[in-house]
């Protein structure tokens, strides 16, 4: 009955470690709207990044899931396997910190971009490549036909992020779980990452789970933040009352952790 | 005696790569003629992205890498860096000049007990006795704010920030002079980077000891340290006090280094490559 | 918890606890390399009977409770044959794990700690050695030196050198570029002791793990060159010896011989892959 696109609720995570389980998420509930940016803001250890795994369910095959994810009216706890990868296919897509970890490294760019749309939805090849060369301009890159025929290890980690946005978008998707897609990357090359994920995000209406450990960043390109610590969430509240309105001490104490040595605005006007 | 404590002067460092695409190698310059100074009790912050040289120059002072050119001068005595160190000479430099590494998972030796790596730092540039050994490991974990009784722990049942004040205690217990932080406290979450740069503040105000501190993170940069170099691609583009740098960069490329900064009231902008 | 539990806790040896948790097959395997061990220094004692001592009124017994594996071709005790040839059998094997595990862990070490143009050398000299099968060399080296137990085993030796030193090569770079090494050089301390107090014992787990299996393999090559006629020399014997004496037996419907001495090489090869796995396993878990 929920209207939330997304809305999990009483999440539990059971990890096994040797022989034991090791509870990991000790019942959170969040929802994202459709169209939302969400942040999932922690420090190691607080389950965020498990958190998002859980909702596509891309976890250990041992990993034991308790409560509730509803995914559009799918329960993604009880959803059949054809389904889960369905929607794992063309509604929800997932970005993470290390795009290395997940792109073969031995298939070009085209490939990459390509191959789901070729064989989950028959899309004809060059169909599917003149789509991918329009994601590769959506995300910056403009000379998207020489990228396509290049491996994985001829680009820097800034273009290969990118080249992952490019192909979580492919689908259409509807939901996008980012999991500290910028944490690898220069400052630099970060605020052009999150600037184009900003940008195709409100184009698109593209809800995100935004999975950080920066409070600044997440306070920047989200508009609710749940904040989590070991497994719980602590505090949920609206962008912009983060600086204001925090009442839990954990999630002030993330405030104050880095607003000692805040940097000055400089005149931002002046660069272009 | 001089208020400077060191400094680099044409430093240069080449690498030997695989030329892209054609066979063969080619000379690449990883630092292209940088030089800095270190003032006595000073914090130098060396600032810049990844592929800047920052930590090169670093491991160059150190001698963990030999630098192609250059002149260094620490506490007025010249330190060759182009040629191999023989283990005393290293031993000698070792208690000037320590360093702390970025990855705490990594930079203590997994079988060994954190109270016996402080002590084997102790053995190697102290005559101390056992016993006054043992009495000066506790006093380096007071300095760090570790409790003494991790000292019978391994690495791997301690945290993140518990390894890198281990790791700090150990470059302590050679009593140098100069302190090198190579991203020490980039791993670790903010809440325990907090605490290790109060840690760091507190030793510095302590011993005296002058800080060179390898960092991307400007923000912390600001916290610590007084002067600032930045580089980019090897090469030095702007220095000087950390605060005139940080308020007013005269560089374009600084601007954009702190404009990037996510902080309060920051949004993300594309910004022309 | 009832008293029950209780009374079952307490009844359940803590011996026994630790053993189902190690795995039983894991278990198995060790206490059968212990007990070869064993009856490697004490099998000509144990020996119901002198291994040698013909019995010509007794041949192919089959098992009995004089002769509990029966009698060979010339009425000697099979049993008595495979305890007193198990110390040869592991003997050999166990020269070949030493040597070739020295030279092979000197060598890696050096590689990872020189790098450059000495380890780019070596890793090509180590390559051409590796195309040579061992039991090849081996069979070469006695056709020039003549059979025996010392020509198999050096030949095996230098055959097991790249296989030890390329796997651990590749670990030995790995522990060596750790930044812990690079504190200890920034320390001051000396290479020989980073060698023996840091690198080497945090190598330990592989190198046990790589000698193990080496040593099965030791086994198996020894035995099979045993076999062929170019080891240990009759009347000395050791199992592969056992295994090609029984062979016109065996066309003779008398397999007991050949039989015996296979399965026990078949078992103690696989306890020790089977240690070697669960080593690995349990150093892999350990390291994390």
């Amino acid at each position: 009955m929920s209207e939330h696109l997304l809305d999990v609720s009483g999440l539990t995570l059971d990890l096994k470690v040797g022989r034991d389980y090791k509870p990991i998420i000790l019942g959170t509930s969040w929802w994202v709207d459709r169209g939302e940016a969400l942040a999932l803001v922690g420090e190691s250890g607080s389950g965020k990044s498990l958190s998002a795994r859980s909702v596509i369910r891309l976890l250990p095959p041992t990993a034991r899931l308790g409560g509730d994810v509803v995914f559009d009216g799918v329960s993604m706890l009880s959803v059949p396997p054809a389904q889960l990868r369905a929607i794992r296919a063309s509604r929800i897509a997932m970005i993470f910190q290390d795009p290395r970890a997940y792109i073969n490294p031995i298939h070009t760019v085209a490939d990459f971009l390509c191959e789901g749309l070729v064989r989950t939805r028959g899309v004809s090849r060059s169909d599917a490549r003149r789509l991918a060369v329009d994601r590769l301009h959506d995300v910056g890159i403009r000379d998207a036909d020489r990228r396509l025929q290049q491996l994985p290890h001829e680009l820097s980690g800034g273009l290969l992020q990118r080249v992952m946005i490019a192909a979580a978008l492919m689908a259409e998707p509807t939901l996008l779980l980012a999991d500290e897609p910028t944490t690898a990357l220069d400052v630099t090359t970060q605020e052009e990452v999150m600037a184009i994920l900003d940008d195709l995000r409100t184009e698109r209406g593209l809800a995100m789970v935004f999975i950080t450990h920066d409070l600044d960043l997440a306070t920047a390109v989200c508009d609710r933040l749940v904040v989590m610590q070991a497994g719980r969430v602590v505090e949920t509240l609206g962008a912009a009352e983060i600086y204001t309105a925090a009442r839990d001490a954990y999630t002030r104490s993330l405030v104050e952790a880095r607003a000692g040595f805040d940097l000055p605005d400089t005149n931002r006007e002046g660069v272009r | 005696m001089s208020d400077v404590i060191l400094s680099a002067e044409g430093l240069v460092k080449a690498f030997s790569v695989k030329r892209l695409g054609a066979g063969g190698r080619e000379s690449f310059l990883a630092v292209d003629t940088v030089g800095f100074t270190l003032h006595r009790g000073g914090a130098l912050a060396i600032v810049g992205e990844s592929g800047s040289g920052k930590s090169t120059c670093a491991r160059m002072i150190v001698g963990l890498e030999r630098a192609t050119a250059g002149t260094l001068v620490v506490e007025g005595r010249d330190w060759n860096m182009t040629r191999r160190l023989s283990t005393a000479e290293r031993r000698r430099r070792g208690g000037v000049v320590q360093m702390v590494f970025q990855d705490p998972y990594q930079s203590l030796d997994p079988r060994q007990r954190a109270g016996d790596c402080i002590d084997e730092a102790l053995r190697l540039h102290t005559a101390l006795s056992p016993v006054a050994r043992r009495a000066r490991v506790a006093e380096l974990f007071g300095q760090v704010r570790l409790d003494p009784g991790i000292g019978q722990a391994y690495p791997k049942t301690l945290s993140g920030g518990q390894r890198q004040r281990v790791a700090i205690a150990r470059a302590l217990a050679a009593e140098p002079r100069i302190l090198i932080l190579d991203e020490a406290v980039s791993a670790l979450d903010v809440s325990i980077q907090r605490d290790v740069l109060a840690v760091l503040s507190g030793i510095r105000a302590d011993t005296g000891v002058s800080f060179l501190f390898i960092s991307h993170d400007l923000p912390v940069v600001r916290s610590l340290c007084d002067d600032v170099v930045v580089l980019r691609n090897g090469t030095v583009v702007e220095a000087g006090r950390v605060q005139a740098v940080l308020d007013d960069p005269q560089n374009d490329y600084t601007r954009r280094l702190i404009d990037s900064v996510p902080r309060r009231g920051w949004k993300p902008r594309r910004r022309a490559a | 918890m009832s008293v029950a539990q209780l009374a079952a806790g307490r009844s359940t040896p803590s011996v026994l606890r630790r053993a189902s948790s190690v795995g039983w097959l894991t278990v198995a395997s060790t206490v059968w390399m212990l007990v070869l061990v064993i009856v490697a220094v004490i099998g000509p004692l144990v020996a119901p009977y002198d291994p040698t001592a013909l019995d010509l009124m007794n041949v192919y017994a089959g098992p009995s409770s004089a002769h509990l594996l029966g009698t060979d071709e010339t009425g000697r005790d099979i049993l008595s044959r495979l305890l007193v040839g198990t110390a040869p059998t592991l003997a050999g094997p166990a020269l070949v794990v030493l040597i070739a595990g020295a030279v092979g862990v000197l060598l890696a070490l050096s590689m990872a700690w020189l790098g450059g143009r000495f380890d780019a050398f070596l890793s090509r000299v180590l390559d051409i050695m590796f195309a040579f099968p061992g039991i090849i060399v081996a069979i070469v080296a006695v056709s020039i030196f003549g059979a025996g137990f010392i020509a198999p085993v050096i030949a095996l030796s230098i055959a097991y050198i790249p296989i030890i030193a390329r796997i651990l090569r590749t670990s030995a770079i790995r522990q060596r570029n750790l930044p812990y090494i690079a504190a200890l050089t920034v320390q001051g301390a000396s290479p020989a002791r980073m060698w023996l107090t840091h690198l080497l014992p945090n190598l330990l787990p592989i190198i046990t793990v790589q000698l193990v299996v080496s040593f099965s393999y030791a086994i198996l090559d020894i035995s099979a060159i045993s076999y062929l006629g170019l080891g240990l020399q009759p009347p000395a014997t050791d199992w592969g010896l056992m295994v090609a004496s029984g062979q016109p037996a065996v066309i003779a419907g008398h397999p007991g011989q050949s039989i015996s001495a296979a399965v026990v090489i078949v078992i103690t090869v696989v306890a020790l892959n089977l240690i070697g796995d669960r080593l690995g396993e349990h150093f892999d878990v350990e390291q994390r």
